[in-house]
């Protein structure tokens, strides 16, 4: 397929995302500006040949559902990064402050022409968002192991220990709890 | 004034019958996604306060054992979310049913295909009944999350909203014990939309 220099042709490789067109036996037949630039390779050498060849560690098997999912549905299909990483491994030029080695993609598999079993493939770097998700990730651990080592020294002390926040009691140790009730008992109150 | 949000048993059954056709295509497409039949119940049409959502969700949902939930953002004049439920073995089936081989599923492989089941889902029901209704809709890509009770299901986006249309069913396989709920939860603007669209249908009957 030929894809004259029109609009089209602009807009798809001027845009921040990586465009695909490929059909349900992953031959490429266009390949964007952005994508040339992450991966290296032009459109020219991909255009009719097998991602696969270029890629080989697409799982094909799940890439094929999706495309052909995409065009039994009419609408889009997609690769969380929650769940996979990347499609495409690109790796990532980044050398300060590095969390991952390939660039983390979102992917959006939209039909394109059904009859002929074309999707366009949209790129997404999600890399940003997924190293501020990783780092989250272990600054809670972190807080938690903290939390949990606190509740040990706070339960280890013979000190009764209690927490207010606007006059209202929000946590408190083990002695707190023993002490408060042999008071209570002591008082003869019942609860 | 406020928009009435509440529908009539009159717009309630032209709802029913709109689902029923947009659930058949859901299954007809997911028997030839996956070749296998599969069977979805006649959906359950309530509308709730959106804050009795959580005890709507705890009474209908079994959380005994480890479910999988995906939700998925519906966008256009007939937005909302779409939420699947399902059992954790259910969905090891269910990734059977994709052509994964036992030394295939993993955690990560019952995810995906999960996210794909509700893709699937949303796509065949709600394109079908956003068609029926004449509007488009756009759906975001769904995320998912392990749940043991309702507790975790903090769902800020539906809190925003006084009313929900809830609209449940079931998703069976004949030859595998798979079953898994689909809660399709539309928004107060949403339903301001549908009523008007029911009562046009209803009119030119």
């Amino acid at each position: 397929m030929i894809i004259n220099t029109n609009k089209f042709d602009v807009i798809c490789n001027t845009v921040d995302n990586g465009i695909i067109l490929i059909n349900k036996n992953l031959e490429v037949k266009f390949w964007n500006r952005w994508l040339e630039t992450r991966t290296g390779i032009n459109c020219k050498d991909i255009t009719n040949q097998n991602l696969k060849d270029f890629f080989p560690q697409i799982d094909e098997k799940k890439f094929i559902r999706k495309i052909v999912t995409a065009l039994k549905l009419n609408s889009s299909t997609f690769y969380t990064p929650q769940i996979s990483k990347f499609l495409l491994n690109i790796e990532l030029s980044k050398v300060a402050d590095k969390v991952f080695d390939e660039m983390q993609q979102s992917i959006t598999v939209t039909p394109y022409d059904i009859e002929k079993e074309l999707a366009i493939v949209y790129i997404y770097d999600t890399t940003i968002l997924s190293e501020i998700n990783y780092k989250l990730k272990e600054i809670k651990e972190e807080v938690e192991e903290k939390n949990e080592e606190l509740k040990l020294l706070f339960d280890a002390t013979m000190e009764a220990i209690i927490v207010f926040k606007d006059d209202i009691i929000i946590d408190c140790n083990q002695i707190a709890i023993l002490k408060t009730t042999n008071n209570l008992k002591k008082q003869g109150i019942a609860f | 004034m406020k928009p009435d949000i509440t529908l009539t048993e009159d717009e309630k059954d032209c709802l029913q019958e709109l689902m029923n056709v947009a659930y058949g295509s859901a299954t007809a497409a997911i028997t030839e996604i996956l070749h296998a039949f599969a069977k979805l119940s006649i959906p359950k049409i309530q509308i709730i306060n959106s804050s009795e959502l959580k005890t709507y969700l705890s009474n209908e949902l079994n959380l005994e054992v480890e479910h999988l939930v995906s939700l998925q953002q519906i966008n256009g004049t007939l937005c909302g979310e779409n939420m699947f439920v399902i059992d954790k073995q259910s969905a090891k089936n269910i990734a059977y049913k994709f052509g994964l081989e036992e030394d295939e599923v993993n955690d990560e492989e019952i995810a995906d295909v999960v996210l794909e089941i509700t893709n699937i889902l949303s796509s065949s029901t709600i394109s079908k009944l956003a068609e029926d209704i004449d509007t488009n809709v756009s759906f975001s890509a769904p995320t998912i999350k392990t749940l043991t009770s309702v507790d975790q299901l903090k769902n800020l986006f539906i809190s925003k909203y006084q009313k929900v249309i809830t609209i449940s069913t079931e998703l069976k396989f004949e030859d595998l014990d798979i079953h898994g709920e689909l809660f399709i939860f539309t928004t107060d603007n949403s339903i301001v939309y549908i009523k008007e669209k029911l009562n046009k249908i209803l009119d030119e009957l």
